[in-house]
């Protein structure tokens, strides 16, 4: 008894000195953490601080260039200034996206940075092919730079704020009232709408369905019926009504069920037309030849009333091939009004459909003839290329439609598509082909 | 059992416990895979070791680490553990079945974040609704508003809350990667919307105000 009594009062000892062990590593733990916390913040601030006094810096740096470039009169000083503006603009947009201010606070500054370098890009290839800078351009680089001076001045007032301790990235103070800041980050609301040619000007980013003006509204048996017809009313064997959508055409959209595979699909309310269909499993087991598959993709568009179409190249993944499909008129790829069609490489069903590019272009084109013949597209190739084979197209470029020669060319690093304007001669693309056992990308 | 023992046992399995939480992966001989690749590639870049990697734990390999642990001052035991790979420069991935998702292919850079983000926001969405999210992402890149890459919408301050809770580094499957391939390919179900959110789960009133168009399982998708 005794003895066993002695043995508890070491367990109970031994115990304490473990716990005060313990007590001093989780001390030391605790520390260590909280040292590493201060470092991990130092450093994340130091980055959100480079990323502020980046922002001030280009955008003050943009403001200057776009006022020199209104007053210079020497055409080499106005190239350097606009590829200077649009190295500007794109580094203002990485690091304004980088600060923790909400993207409520931020996006129509992003705006701002991202059409002033497009305009300027738009401006550099105007001004090297041979254009001088028109009035209404002037007035706009007046504009940039005017607002441009105005965000570096708000930004340099808030990064002041920032310094000085106050805690600016506190949330979304877009909705804070009279002390919001909001203003310091944005530009003036008067900033007027931008007329230019570049993938961010305002008139970029309009979307109308061409192919689908004037067809008559189905109701939702009506887009039933269409997409039943569509599969193949044999092959169908399931169908729902999932909900109706404004993608941006009205459209119903269905669960379907055909040759067994579960698909969804959207159809329009103009026409019944089938904006798209994805599949929703994988497939993993090949049975076809990716040219079986694309022979299978073609009867199927032939059968669907799609007209002349020509497959500009296809890629694999797993069990499913995906074939481009261009609309052809008089001998002409229109690029732009293209399909893609996925087809089931286990079995040689359509799984798959992407139809908004035909959908929104497919009109009848009113071709004017060709300034420049096959020759002379061919003799404008780079020197280091060797042409194989020319064909008219029309490829999209900035919402216009551009007739060019298709040149297949290659050398010793690989095949290319050159894109020659059949007008005016100017080089407008260049795509690089990559051909792999998934099957051919244009770059 | 009596309370001075118990207590002991206690203490002593929480000290025993609380580090190997910390733990990680540990490489000895026997080991196999990914991970020691990695470690062999390192020990031959470093010239403590010859021939190839061929992601088995050796003899070899363990004389090499041996070495390589006498040098640089750390425990000598010939086993890879967090301090040794870390003085390596290999991180050792923890799930020992990397998730075989089958052949998978990634055709880039941008397909590959695109895929993470796609697994991480929408995983538990129906097939269509995973395009749907990586739609977006493509569409912004488009927008003026936005930046102009994908790894730049992605990143944007605030954007995607799977990038600051870090969701987004876990491995895509075999879905998301078809799904950000096909929103590449040009399928876009949401048909140009800029954002989505879960109307039962976001806090946030500012995204009530975009104009819906259309609704994909839990999301609403707007502009």
């Amino acid at each position: 008894m005794q003895a066993s009594r002695l043995k508890d009062r070491d367990y109970v000892r031994a115990a304490l000195l473990a716990a005060c062990v313990l007590l001093v590593a989780l001390v030391v733990l605790i520390f260590k953490q909280a040292a590493d916390v201060r470092a991990l913040s130092t450093r994340l601030n130091a980055v959100y601080q480079k990323a502020f006094y980046e922002t001030c810096e280009l955008m003050e740096g943009m403001s200057t260039n776009l006022r020199k470039l209104l007053v210079t009169g020497s055409a080499q000083q106005e190239q350097i200034l606009l590829s200077e503006i649009s190295r500007q603009a794109q580094g203002a947009q990485d690091n304004l996206a980088q600060l923790p201010l909400g993207e409520g606070a931020v996006s129509a500054t992003i705006k701002f940075v991202n059409q002033a370098g497009d305009f300027a890009t738009s401006l550099a290839g105007k001004l090297a092919g041979g254009a001088a800078v028109s009035d209404a351009d002037y007035e706009t680089i007046a504009t940039l730079s005017e607002t441009a001076g105005e965000l570096s001045v708000g930004l340099g007032e808030l990064l002041a704020r920032y310094e000085a301790g106050e805690d600016v990235f506190a949330g979304d103070y877009t909705e804070t009232g009279e002390e919001s800041l909001y203003p310091l980050t944005n530009p003036a609301t008067s900033y007027p709408t931008l007329l230019y040619d570049g993938p961010f000007s305002d008139a970029a980013g309009q979307t109308e369905y061409r192919a689908l003006a004037g067809l008559e509204e189905v109701d939702q048996a009506g887009a039933e019926r269409a997409l039943r017809a569509f599969l193949g009313a044999e092959a169908v064997t399931g169908l729902r009504f999932e909900n109706e959508s404004s993608i941006p055409v009205d459209c119903y959209e269905f669960s379907v069920t055909a040759n067994g595979y579960s698909l969804s699909a959207g159809v329009t309310k103009a026409g019944g037309q089938i904006l798209y269909i994805l599949p929703n499993e994988d497939v993993t087991d090949v049975t076809l030849t990716d040219e079986q598959a694309v022979a299978s993709a073609r009867a199927f568009l032939t059968a669907r009333g799609y007209g002349d179409m020509q497959e500009s190249y296809f890629s694999r993944y797993d069990g499913i091939l995906t074939v481009n499909f261009a609309a052809v008129q008089d001998g002409v790829v229109l690029y732009p009004d293209l399909v893609k069609v996925q087809v089931s490489l286990r079995d040689g069903a359509i799984i798959g459909l992407e139809a908004g590019g035909y959908l929104r272009n497919h009109v009848q084109r009113e071709f004017t003839l060709p300034a420049l013949s096959e020759e002379d597209a061919l003799a404008r190739l780079g020197g280091r290329l060797t042409a194989q084979t020319a064909r008219l197209c029309v490829i999209p470029e900035n919402a216009e439609e551009y007739l060019c020669y298709e040149i297949t060319a290659s050398d010793a690093s690989g095949e290319y598509l050159v894109y020659i304007d059949a007008q005016t001669g100017a080089e407008r693309e260049i795509l690089q082909v990559i051909s792999d056992e998934n099957g051919a990308l244009v770059m | 059992m009596n309370v001075g023992k118990r207590i002991l046992i206690l203490v002593l399995a929480l000290l025993l416990v609380m580090p190997s939480s910390y733990s990680a992966v540990v490489l000895e001989v026997g080991s196999s895979g990914e991970n020691v690749r990695k470690v062999q590639q390192r020990l031959i870049q470093y010239d403590y070791l010859s021939g190839e990697a061929d992601g088995k734990y050796g003899e070899q390999t363990r004389d090499a680490v041996m070495l390589f642990q006498r040098r640089n001052g750390l425990t000598v035991d010939g086993r890879v553990g967090p301090d040794t790979a870390a003085a390596l420069g290999v991180t050792l991935s923890s799930s020992g079945s990397s998730s075989s998702s089958s052949s998978a292919t990634i055709i880039s850079a941008d397909h590959r974040l695109l895929s993470k983000l796609v697994y991480a926001e929408a995983r538990g969405e129906s097939y269509k609704g995973q395009v749907a999210v990586a739609a977006v992402v493509l569409n912004r890149v488009e927008s003026s508003s936005f930046p102009n890459t994908i790894s730049g919408v992605i990143y944007q301050s605030g954007a995607f809350s799977c990038v600051s809770n870090g969701s987004i580094n876990n491995t895509p499957d075999s879905t998301a990667i078809r799904a950000a391939l096909d929103a590449l390919n040009g399928w876009d179900p949401t048909g140009g919307c800029l954002y989505y959110y879960n109307p039962s789960a976001t806090s946030d009133e500012w995204i009530r105000t975009r104009t819906v168009k259309t609704v994909i399982g839990n999301h609403y998708f707007a502009v």
